[in-house]
């Protein structure tokens, strides 16, 4: 037999741990092996290395006591192996909550001396929640027996002769190939735990130089039974030191090292494939989060996008019943993301993109958009007006955690919520129930988030506005229009000069949403200080002596930005002289079909055909053939010049896509 | 339903709170400002001279609230309460003056072209004291409100919140949520005679100062010494050309 080495951090933190050590202990029984422990605490090194001495001949027990984090351990484990027992061939990695069927590493050498080209194999393992890792993941296959004899039989009886692609501990490692890729590099890996084990595949990946499709395998001819990653409940603070770890991780393998771990964690079945994820953005150097049977593809310009148009067309025709979901981060996008079909699409509207310049593609974006993500407390406000769906989620923009399916659990609000609405996505049922849960929630702990900082600081204008919004969208709208009042109030106080502009626009909105249809038609006469807008309001007030009050409550909700509620109103509006009105809002809407009728009802006439040369020059750009709508921008431009204006638009899309912006 | 901003037809209310203003500038004031004003709200802060029976005697005079109790110790109350008294009658314009304050004669002129527009919501004055008579203004480091322009004339806007700070003793004369507005700086000028008596009515005032505001929570209390200043720093006035 060759020579093995066994690596064990061992963490004694109450009896439970110490009857588990104990049985894993007895379980190695007899081993003529040699094992290396790294003492973690609970026990002296004295008392550690007598429990052992009981049932191991040939032992070193390393470590002060202290609990020093795993990578650390393994790695001072390793070392000492390399530096002292170099004669070792093979190295695991093993844990005191474990079970092992006799002669348990037989097998596994066997493996790597047949399959040279491996750097390491794992055996299936049973979980105490009675699943079979890695292949059966998320079954709960066994009923796990209450004696130790009777699990041990258990583990024997299911083994079969088949590899499987997957990664789980214990493991056994090629000394040589360990060594090679060095380990568990602790400068890399400061952190107590996580990720370590990403790391230590993506080091055999690069520094091996595997094959490209790699993956790591789990030999089901030998089942050892682990029952829960012990140690893991131990830090209170288990996020910041995975986090370490993971920018560790980063900082040695880039985001490459993601792609290529997703690629190593992919399940290689075809039927568990259940879709495909396009993110459109701006770099290729982006994070993309892991969810599990969903390839990922990042388009970020011209190529890219190309490329994966191919791999779209490609699995279209191999299967039909892949979902498509585009994850769009920029709005001009838009037009490509109508080429892949998504069954799902989600905009992600950062601040770094609310411009005026991409005002139009943004206006598209939202429209095609089935849910958005956004950034911005000011943002979600005003897309919450327009958009039924709009979950806040501050760390947009910040680099994603969400590795493997190991890590649920490990992520950022803008990863769950973007898992969650894919997830949703997938199951029967309307998903709109489970985006509207999410977002209630998050609404109702702000408000109360909102309440409990005021009770402390009551005059703060800038959380009594967001209040006022947000029991706006929450339907609330006296108390809406009460703290706009109050925001406002609090500007004033304050000597600043923007109070009107800020909270006035809130305080007409709540006005008319409580009916108070007089008081709000006044509060936008105080509002309309512009040319435009006193003009506007000069033509909303025969509106209000005629008592058309539906569109005189569409056309201010219109222009103060609660498009949902405008639509509503407008729909509600009979008189065909309210068309003027309905052209300006389905214009807003891009409803362009609508536009069209109303174009149609007007007849010919030069402002008739300037309209339905922009409208459809906007709607091949945004939806259709941009190059067709040059030709209708230049159409529309021999009735007004400014038409110009739209073909700059289109070459500064262009120059975006080609990475030029 | 009318516009709240109008380009003409505005009525212009003045608002005033009173307080034993018999032997004092009150029938001149009230008499200055019937020529201009379409009509007038006041408040009476529970005189008990012939304030209230001065002010009624004038055609314009629309109503005369009278306080039983003094809101002397509370001037915020007072200002608020003018204020809401006034707005009921749903006014186009308001003209926040004291019973001791003059515009001068070009104001006459221009009044009804400062309020038949609709691109501002306010409009300021500067204030002149007139100290020891009417022909000269006080100016130095304590006196010198000339040099700052007083919101004195509103648009009254329906729905549109009012504020004022709760200050005792020399409160805004008008609400704060204005400032949000877009308004209009003049240069005409007031006349305030609340200082043009002679020496034994500035010591009483004096007097009155440093009784309500013994701490100078309200106002500055070098402000209040400086009234005794036997040779303050004065300005002729000179009438504006006709």
């Amino acid at each position: 037999m060759p020579e093995i080495a066994h690596t064990m951090p061992v963490l004694i933190r109450n009896d439970e741990d110490m009857a588990m050590l104990r049985e894993c202990l007895d379980s190695l029984k007899g081993s003529m092996d040699h094992f290396v422990f790294y003492n973690q605490g609970g026990l002296s090194n004295y008392d550690l290395s007598s429990l052992i001495d009981a049932y191991l001949k040939d032992f070193t027990v390393l470590g002060k006591g202290t609990n020093d984090g795993i990578p650390f351990a393994r790695q001072s484990c390793f070392q000492y192996i390399w530096v002292n027992l170099p004669a070792m061939q093979y190295i695991t990695e093993i844990h005191p909550d474990m079970l092992f069927p006799k002669d348990w590493p037989q097998k596994l050498v066997e493996f790597l001396e047949d399959n040279k080209e491996e750097p390491c194999i794992s055996p299936g393992i049973l979980t105490k929640e009675g699943q079979w890792h890695p292949h059966g993941k998320g079954i709960f296959g066994a009923q796990i027996p209450s004696r130790t004899d009777e699990l041990v039989d258990l583990l024997v009886e299911k083994q079969e002769e088949k590899v499987v692609e997957g990664f789980v501990h214990p493991v056994m490692h090629r000394a040589s190939c360990l060594k090679k890729a060095g380990g568990y590099i602790v400068e890399d890996l400061p952190g107590m735990q996580g990720y370590e084990d990403d790391y230590l595949l993506l080091s055999y990946y690069h520094r091996l130089r595997l094959p490209e499709n790699w993956k790591p395998k789990a030999l089901l001819s030998i089942y050892v039974f682990h029952r829960t990653m012990a140690q893991r409940a131990d830090f209170s603070n288990m996020e910041e030191e995975s986090n370490k770890n993971l920018q560790g991780l980063l900082k040695r393998f880039g985001t490459q090292g993601i792609m290529d771990l997703q690629h190593i964690h992919s399940v290689k079945k075809k039927e568990n494939i259940r879709g495909s994820i396009y993110f459109f953005g701006t770099s290729s150097d982006k994070d993309v989060p892991f969810i599990r049977g969903v390839n990922p593809y990042i388009i970020h310009s011209q190529i890219s996008k190309e490329r994966s148009l191919d791999q779209f067309e490609q699995e279209k025709a191999s299967d039909g019943n892949v979902k498509n979901i585009a994850v769009v981060d920029h709005p001009y996008w838009l037009n490509s993301v109508s080429k892949i079909c998504p069954q799902l699409t989600i905009a992600r509207i950062t601040e770094h993109v609310w411009n005026p310049t991409s005002a139009l593609y943004r206006k598209g974006i939202c429209a095609v958009a089935d849910i958005i993500l956004t950034d911005s407390e000011e943002i979600h406000w005003q897309l919450a007006l327009s958009h039924p769906f709009i979950l806040l989620c501050p760390s947009l923009n910040k680099k994603s955690h969400l590795l493997n399916e190991d890590e649920w659990g490990i992520y950022s609000d803008s990863d769950y919520y973007l898992k969650e609405i894919i997830e949703s996505s997938f199951e029967d049922g309307d998903r709109t129930e489970t985006w509207q849960g999410m977002i209630n929630k998050q609404r109702q702990e702000r408000i109360r988030g909102l309440q409990d900082i005021l009770e402390w600081e009551p005059h703060n204008e800038v959380n009594l506005s967001l209040l006022a919004k947000y029991y706006y969208i929450t339907q609330q709208y006296e108390e809406a229009e009460n703290y706009f009042f109050q925001a406002f109030l609090r500007n004033v106080l304050v000597h600043k000069m923007d109070g009107l502009n800020r909270y006035y626009p809130g305080i007409c909105l709540a006005q008319l949403r409580q009916g108070k249809t007089k008081e709000a038609l006044n509060s936008y006469g105080i509002l309309a200080q512009t040319d435009d807008m006193k003009q506007h309001y000069h033509q909303l007030l025969p509106l209000y002596n005629k008592e058309e009050y539906e569109w005189l409550q569409a056309e201010i909700s219109r222009l103060l930005g609660d498009i949902r509620y405008a639509r509503d109103l407008i729909d509600q509006t009979a008189s065909p002289e309210a068309d003027g009105s309905r052209y300006l809002f389905y214009r807003d809407m891009l409803d362009y079909k609508g536009c069209e009728e109303i174009l149609r009802k007007r007849g010919d006439g030069v402002a008739s055909a300037k309209e339905h040369w922009l409208l459809q020059g906007e709607k091949e750009e945004l939806f259709g053939e941009p190059q067709r709508a040059l030709h209708h921008y230049l159409q529309a431009s021999i009735y007004e010049e400014k038409a110009i204006e739209n073909i700059l638009r289109l070459e500064a899309v262009d120059r975006f896509m080609d990475g030029g912006e | 339903m009318h516009p709240v901003r109008k380009k003409e037809g505005n009525r212009l209310t003045a608002i005033m709170q009173v307080r034993n203003e018999e032997n004092r500038y009150l029938e001149e004031v009230l008499g200055d400002i019937s020529v201009y004003v379409d009509d007038i709200v006041i408040i009476d802060d529970a005189s008990t001279d012939r304030t209230v029976e001065i002010c009624r005697s004038f055609p314009k005079v629309k109503e005369v609230i009278e306080l039983e109790n003094s809101h002397f110790s509370k001037e915020w109350e007072l200002r608020s309460r003018l204020w809401q008294e006034a707005c009921k009658y749903e006014p186009d314009w308001l003209l926040s003056i004291d019973a001791d304050e003059v515009f001068e004669h070009s104001f006459k002129e221009k009044a009804r072209t400062l309020i038949n527009q609709d691109s501002y919501d306010w409009v300021s004055f500067r204030i002149y004291d007139l100290w020891g008579g009417r022909t000269h203004y006080r100016e130095d480091e304590h006196w010198n409100l000339h040099k700052r322009h007083t919101m004195m004339l509103v648009r009254y806007l329906p729905g549109f919140p009012y504020y004022y700070l709760k200050m005792n003793h020399h409160a805004h004369r008008l609400s704060l949520s204005y400032q949000a507005l877009r308004g209009c700086l003049t240069d005409i000028r007031v006349k305030h005679y609340g200082w043009s008596g002679d020496e034994a009515e500035r010591l009483e005032k004096y007097e009155r100062y440093r009784k309500m505001d013994p701490d100078g929570q309200w106002g500055h209390q070098d402000q209040y010494t400086s009234i005794l200043d036997p040779s303050p720093n004065l300005i002729e006035w000179k009438e504006e050309r006709e």
